[in-house]
């Protein structure tokens, strides 16, 4: 009984971490190309998201530089809608309003902290799709 | 007697029957507020938040957008790797050795990149962080050592496996350590590049001070570790600094013709070079 407990246990510890790399693994090779010419900082943001979930993200950014936000979902789920504004929630874009893209660019006249939230689209029916799976948000810069 | 212990029997089973009853109310009033708290969980979605550090590069970059020159005398020298016997120790020196790493790289300085990509794929490795890059990239360095982007991409595979396998073997202390070694160093270099009097330094210093936005990540991701001794330290320093930062502009009207440098306090400027000296000195001996 113990040692069934233990193996189980083993098993749940083991499939968490699976699931952590594999969404490491899709951050790298499906998000981190959609980055293009701009280098990647070396963070990376990557959920397991569920639809009943919405993740908000809070980063500075500074003037004199260019970035690139690429947020990416595994393909079995539904589209994300990400938006960012400032701190005085300003909204500064919607991919809403650009047929749900999976990246933006921009460089700001001040430094400022943005605050990048996402979820899954509501309109999207969910009988197809999974209900959960991984989200990354990587950024990159203009060398 | 035996009508004492009947009375107090029936006494007993009123008694309970009240308690049995003021129980199913406090069951239903229960029953009630899990039912609104679902209902207002469906009705609001579950909200996860995470606050992000800027990474070296990124300020590396930003040093390095301002036209300062690359001195090597800044760099943590290799040499006091073998002083980094802890994890802890070593966590702290990865973030170090990257921020390092990235300044010199951006600055085309590729022989010191090829040094300190080694040093932090040990130090990487010394902690049991596997496969921080890909070996074919590594060939492909080697065959082409002067590749400035690949160095880069590089350096983002160490800090992002370095970092995420860390947390997932739930050591987040040293995982944070790492950022916060990283951050401190980018911030040492900027702080020990800048010479407030020179006119040409101005952009540098607004990059230096505009880190303050900086510090609400550093602050959230410290103090989810405060309990851990290393860390209390540098949490209690990061609160001074941040003290350093908000009366370093001066709280006076800004008149129009007025640049960003005359708001500086030059005095509180130098006391927070001399402070992010102080914090770097703590964390890398």
């Amino acid at each position: 009984m113990k040692y069934y407990l233990l193996s189980t246990l083993f098993v749940f510890v083991v499939s968490i971490q699976v699931g952590t790399s594999q969404c490491r693994d899709f951050a790298k090779t499906n998000c981190k190309p959609k980055l293009e010419n701009y280098v990647h900082d070396g963070n990376y943001n990557g959920v397991f998201l569920n639809q009943q979930e919405e993740v908000e993200l809070h980063k500075a950014f500074f003037t004199g530089q260019e970035y690139r936000i690429v947020v990416g979902g595994e393909e079995h789920m539904p589209k994300i809608h990400f938006k960012i504004t400032d701190s005085d929630q300003n909204l500064i874009f919607d991919n809403e309003e650009s047929n749900y893209i999976d990246h933006f660019d921009f460089e700001l006249d001040e430094a400022k902290t943005l605050v990048i939230s996402l979820d899954f689209i509501k309109e999207e029916p969910t009988g197809l799709k999974l209900e959960s799976g991984c989200v990354s948000i990587l950024f990159g810069m203009k060398l | 007697m035996r009508k004492i212990i009947w009375s107090l029997c029936i006494l007993l089973l009123f008694n309970s029957c009240n308690l049995f009853s003021s129980k199913n109310k406090e069951q239903v009033s229960e029953g009630d507020l899990l039912e609104n708290q679902l209902m207002k969980e469906n009705s609001e979605k579950i909200k996860r938040i995470f606050f992000i550090l800027p990474s070296p590069i990124e300020i590396s970059l930003l040093i390095k957008k301002t036209g300062v020159h690359f001195r090597e005398d800044l760099l943590n020298k290799t040499e006091n790797l073998a002083g980094y016997s802890t994890s802890p120790s070593r966590a702290i020196a990865l973030g170090v050795y990257c921020a390092d790493l990235s300044y010199a790289s951006l600055n085309e300085q590729y022989q010191i990149s090829m040094e300190y990509i080694n040093v932090s794929r040990n130090l990487a490795e010394s902690l049991g962080v596997l496969r921080t890059v890909e070996q074919d990239k590594v060939r492909l360095l080697e065959n082409n050592v002067t590749n400035k982007e690949l160095i880069v991409d590089i350096i983002s595979e160490i800090y992002m496996e370095s970092n995420e396998q860390l947390r997932e073997q739930d050591r987040y202390s040293l995982a944070t350590l790492m950022l916060i070694g990283g951050w401190v160093e980018s911030m040492y270099i900027a702080t020990q590049s800048v010479n407030p009097r020179d006119k040409s330094h101005h952009e540098l210093i607004k990059q230096i001070l505009d880190q303050k936005l900086s510090l609400e990540s550093i602050k959230a991701v410290l103090r989810d570790n405060q309990s851990n001794p290393v860390i209390k330290p540098i949490y209690l320093d990061i609160l001074q600094l941040e003290k350093l930062f908000e009366i370093s502009i001066k709280n006076t009207d800004k008149k129009e013709d007025e640049e960003f440098i005359d708001s500086v306090d030059g005095l509180v400027f130098v006391q927070l070079i001399a402070k992010v000296g102080d914090i770097r000195e703590y964390l890398v001996h």
